[in-house]
């Protein structure tokens, strides 16, 4: 059987030894506080927002030390650590084939608008064009095609769909 | 009952059933198969069937629906629309456009035989495009 005063003693090495190994980390610097620390005597003034990790901490110090060179050298600064703003360009992507498709449609639906005459074989090519214009162009495709036809007397030849 | 009359009750109904019969196979038929395209009023009709049975070779009275995907591996590329097309005899041509579901649903009902009456306006836009159906219509021969 252990004696109480043994016990006791155990416990309270055990309290000092976790006394010693907290106080110790709670003074050690990290590499986070390394990067700050350097980071706020390279800038001339200007608020440092603390990082939550240490590689973003790095990052920023970088941009701090090229914008000082850059300064120190008369170059512009160019602030890029912000990253750009989330595009909103429409999903369809413009291409130069897309480009090219239209200018296509929109010289078979002039040269028919011209001999005011839609025939078969412009139905063909602009059905072949159509399906793979943007939906807002190929809206104004047939907008254009209906007031040829109704406002302007071009006659629609095709045995079918005009298109 | 008063059986000495039985036989004169049947003879009223069996000749009650051949007049029945008799007015299903005359019918109103409806002989009208030209396509009209008037273009100021922005109006035009025709029936499949009988545009189709006219004598010369233009009369034409069209629609189509079209669901397609322009760009198939990204979003942004479907796009639905309808067209009706209508010639009439002197080859006067109309079009009209829309990518109204309601319409585009309408175009799909059709048959070979239906009916179809569109109007549009300035920009070619459907502004209505009614089917109708009837026993009066003659079928596609």
């Amino acid at each position: 059987m252990r004696p109480v005063w043994l016990s006791h003693a155990l416990a309270g090495a055990a309290g000092v030894v976790l006394g010693a190994l907290a106080v110790h980390l709670w003074s050690s610097p990290s590499r986070a506080d390394d990067a700050r620390a350097s980071a706020a005597v390279a800038d001339d003034g200007s608020t440092i927002v603390t990082p939550s990790d240490a590689s973003a901490s790095d990052e920023r110090l970088r941009r701090l030390l090229r914008e000082e060179l850059a300064r120190r050298d008369g170059l512009p600064v160019a602030r890029t650590a912000s990253p750009p703003a989330a595009s909103t360009a429409p999903a369809f992507a413009h291409s130069a084939d897309v480009e090219a498709r239209s200018a296509r449609a929109n010289a078979v639906l002039d040269a028919a608008t011209a001999r005011l005459a839609w025939r078969e074989e412009d139905a063909v090519e602009l059905r072949q064009l159509l399906s793979a214009l943007p939906p807002a162009e190929r809206e104004a495709l047939m907008t254009r095609f209906a007031q040829a036809v109704n406002d302007r007397g071009m006659r629609l030849e095709t045995l079918g769909p005009p298109f | 009952m008063n059986l000495r009359r039985l036989p004169a009750r049947a003879a009223v109904a069996v000749l009650t059933s051949f007049v029945v019969t008799g007015s299903a196979i005359a019918g109103l038929k409806e002989s009208a198969r030209t396509v009209v395209v008037d273009l100021a009023a922005r109006t035009a009709q025709g029936h499949f069937s009988g545009a189709r049975a006219t004598a010369d070779a233009t009369q034409l009275i069209t629609c189509s629906a079209y669901i397609g995907d322009s760009q198939p591996h990204a979003e942004g590329g479907i796009s639905r629309f309808t067209n009706c097309v209508a010639v009439d005899s002197k080859g006067v041509s109309a079009f009209c456009w829309t990518a109204d579901s309601a319409m585009l649903a309408s175009v799909l009902s059709m048959t070979g035989d239906s009916m179809i009456y569109i109007s549009w306006n300035a920009n070619g836009h459907c502004v209505s495009i009614d089917v109708r159906q009837s026993s009066a219509l003659e079928p596609k021969r």
